[in-house]
């Protein structure tokens, strides 16, 4: 089966510092990962990369998105994705269904699903549909970008620290709408710092460090604030 | 684009914005409107008041069916006319300096030609709230209002990133966001524009050449505004904000002032009232001058009045408006020198406005009106030719001593109210 996400010895160097180092990664359909990592480790300049949004003259290697080489057909490529950034990118003047419209109408999708079904389904209640956005707390905004990613039909979902900012509920909330998605069919890969979280929808957690993609287990009935400090420094 | 123009107008600053400039041009318009049907009106009744004065003067004077050509040559003042054109609301420029009606009668012309009401200076600087003064002022502002945080609210708002990762094409997707503010800016200029050439049923040739001139200035700013606060860089709203404005002051105040300052120290034009005192002062200095002293050269100049029965007496109408005449031909030099500097002037600045795109807007828009300094000399010239034709209608009855009968003075010409 083709991967949903496909790296292949990946390196990208910035002002003589290299971010990732050869970097190797696989991303199947109906897949969780979640990237941990401490800041400044590259996690946002690997999401980056992955949209690609670095030139040539500072990267190396392939990344294909299902089966599509980013490189060669950019546009094709980022069809199949959805990219769902840690603020919120909605427009506060704009109501969810037409935010969703815009943001369809930049992707050019030829044939995105049902807006309405999609926020159903992101659990998003109806009477906010029509509220411009600016009136949403941020876990609605959340429901908002993932029902886009819904409607956009996308097969392959990033994730930027997706449940900073959210109350206990609200992260619970989405917690379950990226178990639904990951029963969709959908790959998706998260980057975060809520190991909690991430343990609780991943099937996979990695750590980046040193420019690597590092497979990581953690034991939850251990799970402490010297465990984790260790687990970031590379000691676990 | 449809989308884009949604994003848009669903956002309340930026449709207050549209609206009050849509709201102000069409006030703009209607002030200038205003204006020229002042201007109108009052020639209207300056045309009824002429008729009825010489009526009048008629009635007084006429004694047996004769006149005295030389009263009224002396006494009847006839009027000129500045009638504004049809499209001159769009731009008043000298029309709100310059008089549009002007009395003149037989005597020396230059005497007569600089009289008219003087305007406050910082009045005139100003100049009238017209379109091309809106347009010309407002427009780059209202671009830069809707431009110049075009990537920095997107960077702030951290969605840059994310609207990246949608579409393919960036280049693309800015390009319709530009597209789709300036087709706005555009129609706020252009539809009452349009609305009040519908409205007042005027012709069609000089709307299509306001809207071009109109697309045209719009598009620059935005071209301006929008490679500015597209550069990797322009992430700080405020510091785009302050630049372009700064741009703006400097390209649409200060160097077109700048410039006209440099154009009257190149071209120095010689003040009207100046001449006019110059006039004055030969027409005075005649007086105690033989009468020769006029009359030969008079004579040299219009040799088919030289055979006319010599003056005896101290004083002859037909010598008064001999000095008179000849005080214009010894000032005729300067009057030539001004209106060459005129010319020179309005050339040069029409070179300059190459480079400063506000002063070829505001002279496109005076050249489609009728208000510039091309249309002001060829009304001098007009002036002019009107003042030589009473001349050689009075002269036979002057120097030939011809009766002056109430038919010739009916026959008197009159100032030809020219539009343009």
């Amino acid at each position: 089966m083709t991967a949903l996400l496909s790296i292949q010895q990946l390196s990208l160097r910035f002002a003589g510092r290299e971010i990732l180092k050869q970097l190797d990664f696989s991303l199947p359909a109906g897949e969780v990962v979640s990237v941990l990592g401490s800041n400044g480790a590259g996690k946002s300049t690997l999401l980056k990369s992955i949209l690609g949004l670095h030139t040539a003259a500072h990267q190396t290697g392939t990344i294909q998105i299902a089966g599509v080489n980013l490189e060669q057909s950019r546009h094709q490529a980022l069809s199949q994705l959805a990219y769902v950034p840690e603020q919120p990118a909605v427009y506060g003047h704009l109501s969810a269904i037409e935010n969703i419209r815009y943001f369809l109408s930049l992707g050019a999708i030829s044939q995105p699903a049902d807006i309405t079904s999609c926020l159903t389904m992101a659990g998003l209640p109806e009477h906010a549909w029509q509220r411009p956005c600016s009136e949403y707390s941020k876990g609605m905004k959340q429901k908002v970008m993932l029902a886009f990613a819904l409607a956009k039909q996308a097969k392959l979902l990033l994730l930027d620290e997706p449940n900073s900012g959210l109350d206990p509920q609200a992260t619970e909330e989405l917690n379950q709408l990226i178990v639904q998605c990951k029963a969709r069919g959908m790959g998706i890969l998260v980057v975060t710092h809520d190991v909690l979280s991430a343990m609780a929808f991943s099937d996979r957690l990695l750590m980046l460090a040193n420019g690597q993609l590092q497979p990581v287990t953690i034991d939850q009935s251990s799970l402490t604030l010297e465990s984790l400090k260790r687990l970031y420094q590379g000691q676990a | 684009m449809k989308q884009e123009l949604i994003l848009l107008l669903k956002q309340r600053s930026i449709l207050i914005f549209l609206l009050l400039n849509l709201l102000l041009t069409g006030f703009s318009l209607f002030n200038g409107w205003q204006n020229i049907s002042h201007i109108q009106t009052q020639i209207s009744h300056a045309k009824q008041e002429e008729i009825i004065r010489k009526q009048d003067y008629l009635k007084q004077h006429s004694q047996h069916d004769s006149l005295d050509v030389g009263e009224v040559g002396y006494y009847v003042f006839h009027n000129i006319y500045h009638s504004p054109d049809e499209w001159s609301f769009i731009a008043l420029g000298n029309r709100l300096v310059t008089p549009y009606v002007q009395r003149i009668r037989l005597l020396g012309l230059q005497g007569q030609l600089y009289d008219g009401e003087s305007h406050h200076p910082e009045y005139v600087m100003l100049g009238g709230f017209d379109y091309a003064f809106w347009l010309v002022f407002f427009a780059p502002l209202l671009c830069i209002a809707l431009l110049h945080d075009l990537k920095a609210s997107e960077h702030q708002a951290q969605r840059l990133l994310f609207l990246q990762s949608l579409t393919a094409q960036p280049a693309l997707f800015w390009c319709q966001r530009v597209v789709s503010r300036w087709l706005l800016i555009a129609l706020t200029f252009s539809l009452p524009v349009i609305g009040f050439t519908a409205i007042h049923g005027l012709s069609l040739p000089p709307l299509l050449q306001v809207l071009v001139i109109t697309l045209l200035y719009t598009l620059l700013w935005t071209w301006l505004c929008a490679a500015f606060s597209l550069r990797t860089r322009a992430l700080n709203a405020n510091l785009n904000a302050l630049a372009l404005t700064s741009l703006w002051l400097l390209s649409c105040i200060v160097l077109p002032n700048l410039a006209q300052l440099w154009l009257h120290h190149r071209y120095p034009v010689q003040d009207g009232s100046q001449i006019a005192l110059q006039h004055r002062q030969a027409v005075h200095g005649a007086w105690d001058l033989p009468k020769t002293d006029t009359l030969t050269p008079f004579y040299a100049l219009y040799p088919q009045w030289q055979d006319t029965t010599p003056i005896t007496g101290r004083f002859h109408w037909k010598w008064y408006y001999a000095f008179q005449h000849m005080a214009d031909v010894k000032l005729a030099p300067q009057v030539a020198a001004r209106e060459q500097a005129l010319m020179q002037r309005d050339q040069s600045s029409s070179m300059l406005s190459y480079f400063l795109p506000a002063v070829w807007v505001q002279r496109s828009l005076e050249n489609i009106a009728y208000s510039n300094v091309s249309d002001l000399l060829a009304h001098r010239q007009r002036i002019t030719a009107f003042h030589t034709q009473l001349r050689h209608d009075a002269y036979p009855y002057l120097f030939k001593e011809k009766q002056f009968t109430t038919e010739s003075f009916g026959n008197m010409p009159v100032f030809e109210n020219a539009n343009k």
